[in-house]
């Protein structure tokens, strides 16, 4: 038998062991070929506003890929090698040379990732096309994807894989020169002793968690860059102590509560589990943090895109705010609306006219309400303002004659301490002797139009006054329907208000630049974050398998004594269950934590985004976890 | 005298049409209650597969197995589980006791999985540790006790919970002449206090000396029987040693 017979017999034999790792590679290829091949495209790039910094973020992801694709292929491949110790050793002692051994792994490791990656490309050729309507989609674009193949995309992902490739196949080859004769023969020692569980440490996971919880609950009180970073290191170090004692003193405590020890395989279940807890603890506790991090990423993400439009309109209350500088002006609009009138009827419109008076704050020549009335202070009167409110439900404010009432977008509570009761003296011109002087009693961030001046509300009898010495400055709002898609409209607006050096503000500009960037990380975010998913969901896989090898022996011994396939099975369920849900359980409490925080300080609405993101992850988990308890029970039932 | 265990006829056939190999052909053959029998004879002569058969772990190509008055032949493969567990109990040569589990708890599995309550469950583990002399070691782990300990623990988790037929597959196969004395001891002592049935798979002539009977299969038949009355053990075995010469002797002459 030639060695290239030797080579695809084995790999046939052992296709089953192999499918997962090929599948997994296979779509590590795919997605890193897409990211690559979206980093050459054309189409995507030419329309989009932030094309530079698009490329960027996809050569920066795509490493991250590769990195990520590097550790889990050289652990999924020293789980086979190790798997096919007595194998490599039986050839051994028939007397095939070390160095033939040698070269059909090398040879099957190397055909595997060929394969992988050839099948990778092809479906990632397939997929990219899928992959950049959906990104089009995600970025609000609107542009019909045609099929294209970069081959600098094809050349880039051959050559990363080929060396990724040759890399687990020479450890591979090295397997048989690590091992002595001896130590491929025996199996895999029994007689590991039970951890000893610390009490002390135990309480330690649960004081460093828990402070963490605690400080993330309330960082509002204290936000402070060292309090956070305190919060993600207690988080950390806290999981894993919490592995390696806390999940041992409880195992120990269940193991000794004879009531449920002593029921049906329960004996089984947490015996193993102890047993392999040592060996277990760091890998669990590294997935869990793993499994937070992917969640708060993604689960950032998705918050963020889910808010662009709540945010956008909250900046911009109207479809366009525009300066109606004149009556020719404003006929100019009214015949760019009529234009667009098929797509975008007008749902309402409103007028605040305002005037604008020159001023100056009693307060140093830097600060921002200085910088912001350089143009002229816009005044609003007291009647309009209060009409407005009514409008909107909200309860009329009454002003004296000497005083005023700012909106100011960023307003917030805590500016409103350093400026209360300053006064403005409204001058006629900016150098000629004050005429009013007005003390600031109230603030509001309230939005009245999408443009971002500071608006003085002041009593009428004084607006009637500062006729004579300011000018009518009108705002225009208007909303129209279908605005997000209202890029040609837009447009006009934009040319014709730029042309006449005209105050304006869309909804659409803002929205369609977060909804692009937003989009990008989201796609992009939830590709990693998918990588991420499916790797740390094959090593919990493969460590499960590698388990149920060495508990071959302990279910033949229940099956002869008199257990029914399904009690077995249920026992399998329940530990495996334990491995897989305990990581994500932690991840998904860290996370919701920390994506508490993210809210709070964004203000954003996190629980749509959150859940969608949680039950996602969940459901791809639940997949391994079948999976793992089918291939679990099928190795333990195997006939010896 | 009521038959726990009735073997009628058993044949097993392996391998397809042209290259069969018959292990066991028509072996027929009862044990009764309270009866300490054993199976012997030369290696490759169908011990084990006889004793996988009549312990249910195998099925025969034809023929029927009634314990307990019971064929076992028509269960389904879940009956056999609920059977073995309460009906069986297993001695084997590598004693098959569970790493994860201390010896208590590896006592206690079969009782578990009955859902006995848990105070029956230690006081039945406690008594039979007593039994057995390993009441110290209950708490520790397998790896960490000798092998007569590891056999007797084996043997306390198969009578724990009194089954009507003990099943022992070499049990002795791996100890030292004293433990196997004391382990045999125990067995004896069950056998002829609790009146436990128990069928013993040895080629050890020791081990054969503490039956009543002693069924010698060759070639998958039974081949004669021997029958220890009121004679002592020694005498028992001096008959065993030359029947085990005169099976040699017949298949010198064969060649």
């Amino acid at each position: 038998m030639t060695l290239f017979n030797l080579v695809t017999r084995n790999m046939k034999r052992n296709a089953k062991n192999y499918l997962l790792y090929f599948i997994s590679l296979i779509f590590c290829i795919a997605i890193y070929y897409t990211f690559v091949s979206l980093q050459y495209n054309s189409q995507v790039l030419k329309q989009s506003q932030l094309s530079g910094s698009m490329s960027y973020a996809f050569s920066f992801s795509s490493w991250l890929i590769i990195l990520f694709v590097a550790v889990f292929a050289v652990y999924s491949n020293s789980f086979f090698t190790r798997k096919r110790k007595q194998e490599v050793g039986l050839y051994s002692l028939l007397g095939v040379r070390r160095k033939q051994i040698g070269m059909m792994l090398f040879f099957e490791n190397m055909f595997l990732s060929l394969g992988a990656l050839l099948i990778g490309i092809a479906g990632g050729t397939l997929f990219s096309k899928l992959a950049l309507t959906y990104l089009a989609y995600l970025m609000n674009l609107t542009i019909t994807v045609s099929f294209e193949v970069p081959l600098q995309a094809v050349i880039n992902t051959v050559l990363i894989f080929i060396c990724l490739s040759l890399f687990t196949s020479v450890q591979s080859y090295l397997l048989i020169y690590r091992f002595k004769l001896i130590d491929l023969f025996k199996a895999d020692q029994a007689g590991e002793k039970a951890p000893k569980g610390s009490l002390i440490m135990a309480l330690i996971s649960v004081i460093l968690i828990g402070s963490a919880y605690y400080l993330s609950v309330n960082f509002m009180k204290f936000p402070d860059p060292i309090i956070a970073l305190y919060i993600i290191g207690a988080t950390v170090l806290g999981t894993y102590i919490f592995f390696h004692f806390f999940m041992v003193n409880y195992l120990k405590r269940a193991r000794n509560n004879k009531k449920s020890i002593y029921k049906g395989l329960n004996m089984i279940t947490k015996g193993q589990l102890l047993y392999r807890i040592k060996g277990h603890a760091t890998s669990l506790a590294t997935i869990a943090v793993l499994c937070t991090l992917t969640l708060c990423a993604i689960g950032t993400m998705a918050t963020i895109y889910y808010n662009v439009g709540i945010k956008t309109k909250e900046m911009n209350p109207y479809s366009f705010s525009y300066e109606k500088k004149s009556d020719e002006f404003a006929g100019k609009v009214e015949q760019i609306f009529e234009k667009h009138s098929d797509e975008h009827k007008i749902v309402e419109s409103n007028e605040l006219p305002f005037l604008s008076v020159a001023g100056r704050f009693d307060l140093p020549e830097e600060h921002y309400l200085q910088f912001n009335g350089k143009d002229g202070y816009k005044l609003l009167s007291e009647s309009k303002y209060n009409s407005n409110r009514e409008k909107q439900g909200l309860q009329p404010i009454e002003l004296n004659s000497d005083e005023m009432h700012m909106i100011f977008p960023y307003a917030n509570e805590s500016q409103w301490g350093s400026i209360k009761n300053q006064s403005i003296l409204l001058t006629k011109g900016t150098k000629e002797a004050p005429v009013t002087k007005l003390r600031l009693v109230g603030i509001a961030s309230e939005r009245m139009s999408n443009l971002f001046f500071p608006i003085l509300v002041v009593d009428d009898n004084v607006f009637e006054e500062s006729k004579k010495i300011g000018t009518p400055y009108t705002i225009e709002n208007v909303t129209i329907n279908n605005q997000d898609n209202s890029l040609a409209l837009s447009n006009e607006m934009k040319e014709l208000t730029e042309l006449e050096n005209v105050a304006m503000n869309d909804y659409y500009s803002s929205y369609q630049l977060l909804k692009e960037s937003s989009g990008l990380m989201i796609f992009i975010g939830g590709f990693i974050g998918l990588v991420f998913i499916l790797a740390t969901g094959s090593i919990l896989y493969f460590k499960q398998l590698t388990e149920a090898h060495h508990d071959k022996k302990l279910y033949a011994i229940i099956s002869k004594i008199g257990t029914t396939k399904r009690e077995r099975k249920s026992a399998i369920s329940k530990q495996v269950l334990f491995i897989f849900a305990l990581p994500l359980g932690v991840g998904i409490i860290h996370s919701l934590f920390a994506l508490n925080t993210m809210s709070m300080l964004f203000d954003m609405s996190i629980t749509i985004p959150v859940l969608v993101t949680i039950v996602i992850f969940i459901l791809i988990y639940t997949g391994y976890y079948f999976l793992t308890v089918r291939f679990y029970t099928k190795i333990v039932n195997e006939k010896q | 005298m009521q038959a726990v265990l009735k073997v009628d006829q058993v044949s097993k056939l392996y391998g397809n049409k042209g290259n069969q190999f018959t292990a066991l052909e028509e072996v027929s053959f009862q044990v009764n209650r309270g009866e300490f029998v054993g199976i012997m004879g030369p290696s490759g002569a169908g011990k084990s597969t006889l004793l996988n058969i009549i312990s249910t772990i195998d099925m025969p190509t034809s023929g029927n197995i009634f314990i307990d008055g019971t064929n076992v032949i028509a269960m389904k493969e879940d009956q056999l589980a609920l059977f073995r567990r309460s009906k069986l109990g297993f001695i084997f040569q590598d004693y098959n006791l569970i790493d994860s589990l201390t010896i208590r708890e590896n006592i206690a599995l079969p009782l578990s999985l009955n859902r006995v309550k848990t105070k029956e469950i230690d006081k039945r583990v406690e008594e039979i540790a007593k039994r057995l002399g390993i009441t110290e070691i209950l708490e520790k782990y397998p790896h960490q006790v000798s092998g007569g300990q590891k056999q007797r623990c084996a043997a306390s988790r198969a009578i724990v919970t009194n089954p009507s037929l003990i099943f022992g597959d070499e049990p002795t196969g791996a100890l030292d002449s004293k433990s196997s004395q004391h382990l045999l001891e125990s067995l004896q002592d069950l056998n002829q206090q609790e009146h436990a049935t128990i069928l013993l798979v040895t080629h050890d002539v020791f081990a054969g000396s503490y039956c009543d009977r002693i069924l010698f299969i060759t070639d998958g038949m039974i081949y004669k029987e021997l029958i220890k009355g009121n004679r002592s053990r020694k005498e028992f075995a001096q008959e065993i040693l030359e029947l085990l010469g005169r099976v040699g002797d017949d298949i010198n002459d064969a060649i």
